[in-house]
């Protein structure tokens, strides 16, 4: 199923039943306390079998229903999920005919699964638990899924937070060239350098045993110290003198954090330009006006904005040029969509304009690289641009 | 004031390095100026002023200066230098800071009051604690029950979806510091929303919180991890109207693969819905390459923007819903463009106009009190309605065709 297919849902169509099902809880509980007599026949076609539930079959039983109706002695409820209900007083000719004329067309156990006949106010209980069912509420919460996993908690994130205050992040960076690669033109030829902070490795140090994605706001906490750490570590005039031209994946906060603010002002005048921050698409997301500002803080400092798309969806979903990024990023993963297909042309569609505007990252095959270029793109990066280089 | 005043002024000033930076401005040579700058908008603002100020002062030894109220002062700069960085702030934060020939303008600068140092900090509030201060905070005052109404030319209005969510600022109340960390109140918020959702599989809860059986589906704010993954069935199940839609946030719905969740997720009796899309999104975003049978969209008069329109002229409106709507002008300006599901103030105070229209009782209640127990999650706060039966469906019956 793609996008198109997704059944919206419509603002205009029928209603869902759930007014039904509401009139007719608080139709038992007035009838129960009022210690009125009423006969209730419900029929419930979900517990047919699907034969029963297509035409002409389908219109039959219904047929056989419909008779209630046309008597005003019942009550007819429809409920969500195709659910009938009606009520009568006793001693409920109508909806004994009904039974009957249903019963008849189906297999006894079918009959004794979808059709019953209850009393009020003794079978109150059994009513409303078929209200309950038809409205599905209560299966819809237990089909939620289960949370596997251990989550950080605030005191785990502080705890490694303090433990990351004296810490070298060396260890948890990874580093990358970001290399120009034409068809045909030999070895990768590298044009800056990209570091970027493993969230999995931070994790396997400071929290080991935990899913961030279980708490996923807390998980964004812990980058945000990290990433500071890691900007105080650049942001020193030793550092500068052997630097050359860098990109620094950060996250919104990072990128206008004393930290970064220092290396701005450290940033050599002979590399303007030459000092890219990829922020992921997820986080502009998350902080759009944030984002925004970040943006164009960078363009004022003369410093290059790349947007990191996770996938083709978030790529489509943010196209760079509208987020205002000259560069694109791209992960290479399995989920990009194949050369010549609608997707790749669409997908394309959201690269920004211009030569080398985008980075095809997680480059361990040669079949991305001929993807990549495929699609246009000439500027690469990941594990086998990196061996490649240093065989070429 | 005289020369003799302000030198008075001056030597009469506290001690202290932010007095000590001004002496230092007043003393110097003329033709220089100093850069005053109202209290920039949050903390990534103040950050970046101070950082430019401070670059613009750095050739006289300049220094920025916080007061009391937030204002910004650099104390000295070159002329040039300072008009340029003038220009660079107002463009980028959108305030113009004045400059101020020194040492003309020093009557003024010596009026400023309590200025220090500015540091650029990043405050972090502690996290540890965060969840017994969700936890403990009682529900009633943190939810909302809201109505999402379908409203169409020639069509009765009716109810779509009921939201239940949790109220950020009633939220933030109880999270105290954490509260100004956006992680740490976001992680306290999917904590109550993921607690709510438990509650909702037992009946009575669920009544408790919805004043009776849900008369539409429940719209909730869940995240991506919650969504559950529901074995594959045969194609010829047809399914069942959602009970459920999750809303979950801008960020997760980028995520790959979502789209080819949607029938799964209707076998488990779940719609998927997008949260998070404002004007400020909507400006980065091509919103019709997200999933979702329902987009929330939440009004406010930047909507009208030119290029923010333009971010929606390829997405079929009846995608949307309207949030936060609290007037005339957010339900006239969703009307045209063909929005059809609305929330807000503005939707609960109609859904209470059309409830008491109905009622029996309405007699003697005002609508604010129709609102307020409408909105009520337990059931104290529906005190005084004698007509819970349509309270709980929060329109009444449509009369049968």
């Amino acid at each position: 199923m793609n996008l198109a297919e997704v059944p919206v849902l419509d603002a205009l169509g029928p209603r869902v039943g759930a007014a039904g099902a509401v009139a007719l809880a608080s139709l038992v509980r007035e009838t129960v306390a009022a210690g009125v007599d009423r006969r209730v026949l419900l029929f419930r076609p979900a517990r047919l079998a699907p034969a029963r539930r297509r035409p002409p079959q389908a219109g039959l039983l219904r047929e056989a229903w419909e008779g209630l109706r046309r008597s005003s002695r019942t009550r007819v409820f429809e409920l969500p999920r195709g659910a009938l209900v009606a009520l009568e007083g006793p001693p409920a000719h109508h909806l004994a005919e009904a039974q009957a004329a249903i019963t008849a067309m189906l297999d006894p156990a079918e009959a004794a699964a979808a059709v019953t006949l209850l009393r009020l106010p003794e079978e109150a209980a059994a009513v409303l638990a078929a209200v309950e069912e038809a409205l599905g509420l209560a299966d819809a919460v237990r089909a939620a899924a289960p949370a596997a996993g251990r989550a950080p908690d605030g005191a785990a994130i502080a705890a490694a937070e303090r433990a990351l205050a004296s810490a070298d992040v060396t260890p948890f960076l990874r580093r990358r060239r970001v290399c120009r690669l034409l068809p045909g033109a030999g070895a990768p030829e590298p044009l800056w350098e990209d570091l970027r902070l493993s969230l999995a490795d931070l994790r396997d140090a400071l929290l080991p045993g935990c899913d961030l994605g279980l708490a996923p706001a807390l998980g964004r906490r812990l980058a945000r110290a990290a990433e500071r750490r890691l900007l105080a570590g650049l942001a020193r005039g030793e550092e500068m003198r052997e630097r050359g031209p860098l990109s620094l994946a950060l996250g919104i906060e990072a990128a206008t954090s004393p930290e970064f603010l220092r290396l701005d002002a450290l940033w050599p005048a002979a590399l303007r330009g030459a000092l890219s921050v990829a922020v992921a698409a997820e986080e502009a997301a998350t902080d759009p006006a944030g984002f925004a500002f970040v943006r164009d803080f960078l363009a004022a400092r003369g410093h290059r904005l790349i947007l990191d798309a996770a996938g083709p969806t978030a790529a489509r979903a943010m196209p760079a040029a509208r987020a205002g990024a000259a560069l694109l990023r791209l992960r290479w993963s399995a989920a990009l969509p194949p050369l010549g297909s609608p997707a790749a042309a669409a997908l394309r569609m959201a690269f920004p304009a211009g030569a080398e505007a985008v980075i095809l990252a997680g480059v361990d095959r040669p079949a991305a690289i001929a993807w990549g270029w495929e699609m246009g793109i000439t500027l690469f990066q990941g594990r086998l641009v990196e061996s490649r280089r240093a065989a070429g | 004031m005289s020369q003799q005043d302000l030198a008075a002024a001056v030597a009469a000033a506290p001690p202290g390095p932010g007095p000590e930076a001004l002496r230092r401005a007043l003393r110097g040579p003329p033709g220089r100026v100093a850069l005053r700058l109202a209290a920039p908008d949050g903390p990534a603002r103040r950050r970046v002023a101070i950082a430019l100020l401070a670059e613009a002062g750095r050739s006289r030894v300049g220094v920025v200066l916080e007061t009391a109220t937030g204002e910004l002062l650099l104390t000295e700069a070159e002329a040039a230098a300072a008009r340029q960085a003038a220009e660079g702030i107002a463009a980028l934060i959108g305030l113009a800071p004045a400059v101020l020939p020194l040492p003309e303008a020093g009557p003024a600068l010596m009026d400023l009051p309590a200025p220090v140092p500015a540091v650029l900090r990043m405050d972090a509030p502690p996290a540890a604690g965060v969840e017994a201060l969700a936890d403990s905070a009682p529900w009633p005052a943190l939810l909302r029950r809201e109505e999402v109404l379908c409203i169409a030319p020639g069509v009765p209005r009716r109810l779509a979806l009921l939201r239940l969510r949790v109220v950020r600022e009633a939220l933030a109340a109880h999270l105290g510091a954490a509260a100004a960390d956006p992680d740490l109140a976001r992680h306290a918020r999917e904590r109550l929303n993921a607690r709510l959702l438990a509650a909702l599989a037992d009946p009575a809860a669920r009544d408790a919180l919805l004043g009776g059986a849900p008369p539409a589906p429940l719209l909730l704010d869940l995240p991506l991890a919650l969504l559950p993954d529901a074995p594959a069935m045969a194609a010829e199940e047809p399914a069942a109207a959602p009970a459920l839609f999750a809303a979950i946030p801008l960020a997760e719905a980028m995520a790959e693969g979502l789209a080819g969740r949607a029938a799964a997720l209707r076998r488990a009796g779940w719609g998927l819905a997008v949260r998070g899309l404002d004007a400020a999104a909507l400006a980065l975003l091509a919103p019709e390459a997200l999933p979702g049978e329902a987009l929330l969209l939440r009004w406010s008069p930047a909507l009208v923007a030119r290029g923010v329109m333009a971010a929606l002229r390829r997405l079929d409106p009846a995608r949307l819903v309207l949030t936060g709507c609290d007037g005339e002008a957010a339900l006239a300006w969703g009307l045209g463009l063909g929005i059809a599901r609305f929330a807000g103030p503005g939707i609960a105070a109609l859904a209470a106009a059309t409830r008491m229209a109905a009622c029996r009782h309405a007699a003697a209640c005002s609508r604010a009190a129709c609102v307020a127990r409408a909105a009520a999650v337990a059931a104290e706060g529906r005190v005084g309605c004698r007509d819970p039966g349509l309270l709980a469906a929060a329109l009444p019956p449509e009369a049968d065709p």
